[in-house]
């Protein structure tokens, strides 16, 4: 009994010390703030995306993920005072009914509360780009058939092969960031380049930059080489705000360089910025 | 055979310590009567020495082995010393050179030998000149070169001076022209000289010789203070850069890598070959080359030091509490000076190893005037691809593959090669020269050019080009460019003169430049074929980053000695710098992230004296420094005070108290990913403080038999230090100001450095330990103190070197505690507009956690030949993997995506050869 009493106390005594070792921060921690993903176009539902971050605990097996969160009471007012509210629909999205909410030139508040803390966030939607223009529509590719494990180099360029580079140019005269993307539209859309099956070697790191960054130029181009489906794509011009662009600066993610990008949320990660695109049609075919 | 050197060198120190009260007649003198029945010889001695009021020298233990029986009846004392001896049979004597009869063993006869000869050489006669002034030079026997900062003393008085950068030495009051002259330098053996009533007082050259003992080259100051009074300065090194061949390399003999071995210099930071000194970063050291500052010190990514052996003559270090001579930086200096050349005769040398080839040639041009020039280049040889790639693992983008249907990664399509032909040049180099030109105009005036001049290069670039069809009628071509370049031009015209016995002047203009840039863009240009209705048009774009630091020093100084007494010298001079900094930072073609363009002008006029005081136990030295930086419009004063007091021969105590200002500072990114990892900003007194720092170390030394103790107690208080990062950038917009990347605060450093070295033998070497803290306050990190990137508790450092016959062996281990680092609270994952998924870190605490110790082995053996020498060495011999950082990815498999944590290591295990060879 007495050795009981004992160990309680020391147990006891233990849980103290433990206790007013536990410091106080008054900052929130970083695990606690949601990350969201929304881009406010006009013509479109607006989609937000809303998830934890994934923990760090410093343990090498860490198998901490990001989880949705659902079931939150997300509202966006508008600047000519309107309200709506998003509908959670699972898997942490969540989306307007409306098509039309998004207008050029107003101003969308996020607002809603979660973990006890407001979360906000405040974005403008820009102007629809003009001038949109690429110097052609139609490119021929060959399809490449790496499966048989001859490497990596086909045969000699064909003279068939198209190799001009789209040149996709547009107005600017503010100097805004704009970005193009391109999308295959198709349902079921043929790969143009069959990979070897038994690819252990890596891809030289080059071909993994990414060769679209926002820019404040009037022009950019696109080579017939980055296509890697056949059939109808769009090509899309965004017009953008500087929070997007900064998603692009470099970020660290090793121990040297750790840093977030900026962002328009307080007390969130991530993006809710508007944007207003204009769209053209390129096809890919097969020579 | 090891114990009977280390009995001849204990003997050798007793002679030295006896040596300084010289009894002139004690040979002559007359032993009427004492009988001794076999005693004990050391108890003889000992009586004799106590009746008739003489010295002699001898190794009390050793004697008392042997008993002998003698009686001195109207012996003179040399005869009697001799017969009493006689029975020995194993012991002998001879007379030092103050007169003084010395027992040692017959196998002694490296010391007989010299003894003999010093014998022989002595002037015997009577002196006919005293208290005069002694002036004149110390040289290398071999190439004639002067020595700077060689100790000169009169042997058995307390007249001792330091040979000055040029060489030259000046003893005042030199009792007469009958004594002995002892000089003394690192690496090499000491000379001594007998001074005779011909020798010529002024223009009187010594000349020294290299020595054979291992790592001699590395010796804390007032380790020979029994016979030395004139090197005793707080927490200094001096290092001889020849002898660096018989330490462990890879690839490089490196001087500062060399430094990193001794206690308070950390050893652990293999990404960098600066001095961290004492809890100080690199740039808080002055590096002086022949006079200019150089800015920055890493070839390969910090692997090498900047600096050739080939082309040094010598090295000295102050860890701290340095001379008023010094200014502009907080932490330490580095004094280097260049090689003249052979003013003998031509002489050419040259290394080859894995890593890089190194030559040299040296010759005297005239009478008067000599040259050396040294180079060496980097070749791509496995152990540079090697290092290269340890150092550039990091240099790829963070990007996720696209998911099905999306779209945007994989550019280029190079990897295909049908689409087009594609060359990558992943280039890289270093390499550097030195040049020095030596014009000894008169025996008072010496002008010296000096030119230092190195380079980095990386190109890791891609170009794809597209013709279409035989003609190339249409184009287009893509560039993706990352080349990296950063490197010094340095250059130095110094006028010495020597104006009488004294006063002494050296007049230096010097320019020295730093570079750094960094062009990470994609260039395309398209062209398009005239047709019909359009003429052709050609079109460039460029995408990407460009970063590049350019620093300019411009520098006039005059330097004074003037020797007031011989106990009391002047140091005064003026000192001015004009710095033109420019940083810019730009983002595809058009938009300056970070623009800044300094301009600032530092004069400082200083004033130091040094006093010796209590019969030279006590040396102090005052000393003033008043700068006035133009950018803020105020003076800056910065008093010192260090000194040393020899409590005994053996014991040494040692203080020095100062302030010091920075007003050029690097703001280090250790990040590779980002570029060039760091950038010289000028202070402006706002956002970027000029840093203060106040100075208190505290030591004392300890000498015994062939050890010496050496332990420093330091303290700094730092003001206004700058961290830089992107970290709280506020604002989103396409510029950032510098408030927003800098962040400034304050900083204590502490910590004691103990050195136990082994001096003399085959068989010697140090062990170096250092504990300290390096604690940072910066607000806009955190609200509580932080440890520092550069802080180390323990540094524990073993150097061992043996010679075997012509083979030198030598081995070092490092041990380290971790270094902080922030690590990461979490992890997230935006997709963009085209599909591609982007991860982005969020930090946790500023450095909270540390990495897990350094530690590594390495060892060496060097063969040395008549014509040169081949070094066997062997880096991290037990493969540690030693983490430099950590890297975090994000993994996703199906709906989950996880946090993967990977170190990114240093260099393992890693072999190296080197041979070198020289004329003469």
């Amino acid at each position: 009994m007495k050795s009981y009493i004992t160990s309680l106390v020391s147990l006891w005594s233990m849980a103290v010390l433990f206790a007013s070792c536990t410091e106080t921060h008054s900052v929130i921690d970083a695990n606690e703030k949601p990350v969201i993903e929304a881009f406010l176009a006009p013509g479109h539902p607006v989609s937000l995306k809303l998830t934890t971050v994934i923990g760090y605990t410093g343990e090498e097996s860490s198998d901490s993920v990001a989880r949705p969160i659902d079931g939150q009471q997300i509202q966006i007012k508008v600047s000519d005072g309107s309200i709506f509210t998003l509908n959670s629909v699972g898997d942490g999205i969540y989306e307007s009914k409306a098509t039309d909410i998004v207008k050029f030139g107003l101003i969308y508040t996020l607002d809603f509360t979660y973990n006890g803390l407001p979360i906000s966030a405040t974005t403008v939607i820009p102007t629809r780009p003009t001038g949109f223009k690429i110097s052609k529509d139609i490119v021929y590719r060959s399809k490449i058939d790496l499966s048989s494990g001859t490497g990596g180099f086909g045969g000699p360029g064909g003279f068939q092969e198209d190799r001009t580079p789209i040149e996709a140019s547009w107005d600017n005269p503010n100097g805004e960031y704009h970005f193009v993307a391109l999308i295959n539209t198709e349902e079921n859309p043929e790969s143009i380049v069959i990979l070897p099956t038994d690819t252990d070697t890596p891809l030289p790191p080059f071909n993994r930059r990414i060769n679209n960054e926002p820019t404040t130029a009037t022009v950019t181009n696109i080579m017939p080489q980055t296509f890697q489906y056949f059939g109808k794509h769009y090509a899309i011009l965004y017009r953008l705000n500087p929070d997007y662009a900064a998603l692009y600066r470099s970020t660290g993610t090793t121990t040297q360089n750790i840093s977030t990008p900026p962002t328009s949320i307080t007390n969130g990660l991530g993006i809710f910025t508007g944007v207003n695109a204009d769209t053209l049609i390129v096809n890919v075919y097969r020579y | 055979m090891q114990k009977q050197l280390l009995l001849i060198l204990y003997v050798l120190g007793l002679t030295v310590s006896y040596a300084q009260t010289p009894t002139d007649s004690a040979a002559e003198l007359i032993i009427k009567d004492e009988f001794y029945n076999n005693k004990p010889l050391s108890e003889i001695i000992a009586d004799l020495q106590k009746k008739y009021k003489f010295k002699i020298g001898y190794d009390a233990e050793l004697l008392k082995k042997y008993k002998v029986s003698y009686w001195f009846d109207n012996t003179k004392l040399l005869d009697g010393i001799k017969g009493a001896l006689k029975e020995t049979k194993d012991l002998t004597f001879y007379i030092d050179e103050t007169n003084v009869i010395q027992i040692v063993p017959k196998t002694a006869t490296e010391i007989l030998k010299t003894a003999r000869r010093d014998f022989d050489t002595r002037y015997r006669g009577e002196p006919t000149r005293s208290d005069f002034t002694l002036m004149g030079r110390v040289v290398e026997r071999k190439t004639s070169e002067n020595m700077p900062f060689a100790s000169v003393a009169v042997l058995g008085s307390k007249i001792g001076v330091q040979t000055n950068v040029d060489g030259y030495f000046t003893l005042l009051k030199v009792p007469s022209d009958t004594v002995t002259i002892l000089v003394s330098y690192v690496g090499y053996k000491n000379a001594k000289v007998h001074l005779s009533p011909k020798t010529p007082l002024e223009n009187f050259i010594i000349e020294i010789e290299p020595g054979e003992q291992v790592l001699e080259e590395v010796m804390v100051l007032g380790e020979k203070t029994e016979v030395l009074k004139a090197n005793e300065i707080v927490g200094m090194i001096k290092m001889t850069p020849k002898n660096l061949a018989k330490l462990p390399n890879i690839g490089e003999r490196d001087p500062f890598r060399a430094f990193q071995l001794m206690p308070g210099v950390s050893a652990s930071n293999e990404s960098s070959s600066g001095l961290y000194v004492r809890g100080g970063t690199p740039d808080q050291t002055l590096v002086l080359y022949d006079g200019f500052t150089v800015y920055h010190v890493d070839h390969l990514f910090g692997f090498f030091s900047a600096f050739n052996y080939n082309a040094l003559k010598d090295i000295q270090l102050y860890k701290g509490g340095f001379d008023a001579k010094f200014g502009g930086r907080i932490s330490a200096v580095a004094e280097i000076t260049g090689k003249e050349g052979n003013k003998n005769q031509f002489n050419a040398g040259a290394d080859l190893s894995l890593l890089s080839m190194n030559g040299y040639i040296e010759t005297p041009l005239s009478k008067k005037m000599t040259l050396l020039v040294a180079g060496r280049r980097s070749y791509k040889g496995a152990l540079y691809e090697k290092i290269f790639s340890t150092f550039t693992t990091e240099r790829q983008t963070n990007v996720s593959q696209p998911g099905a249907g999306g779209f945007g990664g994989r550019p280029g399509g190079g990897r295909f090669g049908n689409m087009a032909t594609q060359n990558q040049t992943a280039q890289s180099y270093f390499y550097d020269l030195n040049a020095k030109l030596t014009w000894n105009l008169s025996k008072k005036d010496i002008f010296t050019w000096s030119l230092y001049n190195g380079t980095d290069k990386m190109d890791n670039s891609s170009a794809s080009n597209f013709n279409f069809g035989r003609q190339s009628l249409f184009g287009a071509s893509t560039s993706s460019t990352d080349v990296s370049a950063w490197g010094n031009l340095g250059s130095s015209f110094k006028w010495s003169r020597r104006w009488n016995d004294k006063l002494y002047s050296n007049m230096l203009i010097s320019y020295s430049n730093f570079y750094s840039n960094r062009d990470n863009t994609r260039a395309v240009v398209n062209t398009i074929p005239a047709t019909d209705s359009t003429v052709a048009t050609t079109r460039n774009i460029n995408i990407g980053q460009v970063e590049s630091n350019d620093l300019k020093d411009f520098t006039a100084k005059i330097d004074f000695e003037y020797k007031l007494t011989p106990h009391n010298q002047l140091q005064f001079g003026i000192h001015s710098t004009a710095n033109t900094i420019v940083y810019k930072y730009t983002q595809n073609d058009t938009v300056d992230v970070l623009s800044k363009n300094d301009r600032g002008v530092i004069t400082s006029l200083y004033l130091q004296d040094q006093i010796r005081l209590l019969q030279t136990r006590l040396m102090i030295k005052p000393g003033l420094r008043l700068n006035h930086f133009d950018v803020t419009n105020k003076f800056y004063f910065e008093p010192r005070l260090s000194g040393t007091y020899a409590w005994s021969d053996k014991i040494k105590f040692k203080a020095a108290v100062g302030r010091y200002y920075q007003f050029a500072k690097q703001i280090n990114r250790e990040d590779l990913t980002q570029g060039n990892r760091s950038y010289w900003l000028l202070a402006n007194g706002e956002s970027l403080p000029v840093t203060k720092s106040d100075h208190l170390i505290l030591g004392g030394s300890y000498e015994f038999k062939e050890y010496l103790v050496d332990v420093e107690f330091y303290q700094k208080n730092n003001v206004g230090i700058t961290e830089y990062t992107l970290r709280f950038v506020p604002q989103i917009r396409q510029g950032l100001s510098v408030q927003e990347t800098f962040f400034n605060g304050d900083e204590v450093v502490r910590g004691v450095d103990v050195l136990l070295q082994r001096k003399f033998g085959d068989f010697n070497g140090w062990i170096g330990y250092t504990l300290a803290e390096a604690v940072r306050k910066v607000s806009a990190f955190s609200d509580r103190p932080y440890y520092a990137d550069q802080d180390v508790r323990h540094q524990f450092k073993f150097i061992g070197a043996y010679r075997w016959k012509n083979i030198d062996f030598a081995l070092t281990q490092i041990f380290s505690t971790g270094r902080p680092y922030t690590s990461i609270a979490g992890a997230y994952q935006i997709t963009l507009l085209d599909g591609s998924v982007r991860n982005f870190t969020m930090p946790s605490d500023k450095n909270a956690t540390r990495f897990s110790p350094y530690h590594r082995l390495d060892v060496s053996a060097t063969y040395n030949a008549r014509w040169g020498s081949i070094g066997l060495s062997f880096f991290n011999v037990y493969n540690r993997k030693n983490v430099w950082y950590k890297r975090f990815e994000i993994i996703t498999e199906g709906e989950e995506s996880v946090l993967q944590t990977t170190n990114v290591n240093y260099l393992g295990f890693t072999p190296n050869v080197t041979i070198s060879w020289k004329l003469h």
